[in-house]
């Protein structure tokens, strides 16, 4: 028997936790909702009217989707401008590699020639490696956010995600363009000074996490949405809470040994850009990988490797200066 | 919208006045968590003012905002992951948080959703977003469509709460 909208509407005004309706009844209900069109919207009414009245907190944030925005649009400048750099070096090196190009080397030869570091018009520093506690407050400082955000972006692709190894390999080249940028900024704002060194790493890692999040990979795509604070702990650790999902998190970690510092490595080697770059590069993509697990795990591995990777960029000078900074083995 | 085709941001916040609310809703009642919700909610505006120009202004717009929305959820539950890290020290819980307003929106939120099975949610979704007709609701989740309207219409009940089970349509 077809029921009418009468009974169906009386139906709908019923409160209470108990819906007296058989299995069958209650088919005939639903059918007669679906075909009756003001039967329907008297649903959609109260639907509507139980859902709105669902409290809601703070709502979407337009400055935090205008930060992004603006980010976004940052970032593409920026990478559109590194790949016009990096294709004007590729050119370049080319016709350079060209023109010094030696037939009669054979192809081994030649790349160890190529690999060897460039004659350095540095002078050697001091063969002893800086304490850290003789250098510049700016210099400490920089070396310390240095570090944490080396592995910061490390611990974000290995611990908090299972990449693909072509997204393995694409994010590790992100992650570095992003760490050669964030760290610049930091640098300036150390030398601006009038912040602390916690708050400048903690500002670093939230522009590298905002710039990584603008453009995630498909396996890699899991980051914290928030620092919300950085603490040093002394003598050789840190720790930052951040937001993950909807839970507050405690990373916790131990102070990158200065061999694997870039920023102290640039000043004990007195190494120039490039050949920073070439230390930065074979590190970041090989030992750098899983450093953060390496390192709690305590790793007995990780100083040969880091010796194996640097010493054939370094000069002999070098060589001598990198060896006491990873000490014996 | 058509200023958003334009690339000005600025009616972004007359949207977020007009829809915001609503959306936080859909997210809370997808994720019950209304961090999540509001995460998902920034991120679907950012990604309205994104793909501006595929919306077709003869087109009606909230069919196409909540199609934008359910994209950043399904892409929200493909990355999610339970919330571990796999170092052996870690998650440490950070210290607590103070303990926020029991009567606070979002609390009086979890609390009334968390009295609904993660069925019941979807039907509350099914319905009021995506306006589906329960025959329709009823296929897509496997029940028979009195099981549907029998669900939703308890899911009403609880939602309306006791302090509010005066007459409501």
């Amino acid at each position: 028997m077809a029921l009418g909208c009468d009974e169906v509407r009386e139906l709908l005004a019923r409160s209470g936790d108990a819906l007296p309706l058989s299995d069958e009844h209650a088919d005939r209900v639903a059918e007669h909702l679906d075909q009756c069109a003001e039967c329907n919207e008297h649903l959609s009414r109260r639907v509507a009217q139980a859902v709105g009245a669902i409290p809601v907190g703070p709502g979407p944030s337009l400055p935090a989707v205008r930060r992004r925005l603006a980010e976004d649009q940052r970032k593409s400048v920026f990478l559109r401008l590194a790949a016009v750099a990096a294709a004007v070096l590729a050119i370049l090196s080319t016709g350079w590699a060209l023109l010094r190009h030696d037939p009669a080397a054979t192809p081994a030869p030649r790349v160890a020639a190529d690999r060897a570091p460039a004659p350095s018009p540095v002078k050697p520093p001091n063969p002893e490696p800086p304490q850290l506690a003789d250098l510049k407050e700016l210099d400490r400082n920089i070396i310390q956010c240095d570090g944490v955000l080396a592995l910061y972006l490390q611990f974000c692709l290995s611990c908090l995600n299972r990449p693909t190894d072509e997204d393995k390999r694409e994010y590790l080249t992100r992650s570095l363009l992003i760490f050669r940028e964030v760290r610049s900024r930091s640098r300036s704002q150390f030398e601006r000074g009038g912040q602390s060194v916690e708050s400048v790493t903690r500002d670093a890692l939230n522009d590298a996490l905002q710039m990584i999040s603008s453009s995630k990979l498909a396996s890699v795509n899991f980051f914290p949405s928030k620092v919300m604070e950085f603490k040093l702990e002394p003598p050789d650790g840190w720790r930052s809470d951040h937001q993950l999902g909807g839970t507050r998190f405690r990373l916790t970690l131990q102070t990158l040994p200065l061999y694997l510092n870039f920023a102290y490595l640039r000043l004990a080697l007195g190494a120039d850009d490039a050949q920073m770059g070439r230390i930065e590069e074979a590190l970041w993509f090989d030992l750098f990988v899983n450093l953060p697990k390496r390192m709690e795990d305590r790793d007995p591995t990780v100083a040969p490797k880091a010796r194996e990777a640097v010493l054939p960029l370094l000069h002999p000078w070098q060589q001598k200066i990198f060896r006491k900074i990873v000490g014996p083995m | 919208m058509a200023l958003l085709q334009s690339g000005r941001d600025e009616p972004l916040g007359v949207l977020m006045a007009r829809h915001g609310a609503e959306l936080l809703r859909f997210f809370l009642l997808r994720s019950r968590d209304p961090h999540t919700a509001q995460d998902l909610a920034n991120e679907t505006f950012y990604r309205i003012f994104s793909k501006a120009r595929t919306f077709e202004p003869k087109k009606p717009f909230r069919p196409w905002f909540y199609t934008v929305a359910s994209n950043v959820w399904k892409g929200w539950l493909r990355r999610r992951r339970p919330p571990e890290v796999s170092l052996h020290s870690l998650p440490e819980t950070a210290e607590e948080e103070a303990p926020s307003d029991p009567d606070s929106g979002t609390d009086r939120a979890t609390r009334l959703l968390e009295q609904l099975s993660d069925l019941d949610r979807e039907i509350l979704v099914l319905r009021h977003y995506e306006g589906l007709p329960l025959k329709e609701i009823a296929g897509r989740l496997g029940l028979q469509p009195g099981a549907v309207y029998t669900r939703l219409f308890r899911a009403l009940e609880k939602l309306r709460g006791p302090g509010l089970k005066s007459d409501s349509v």
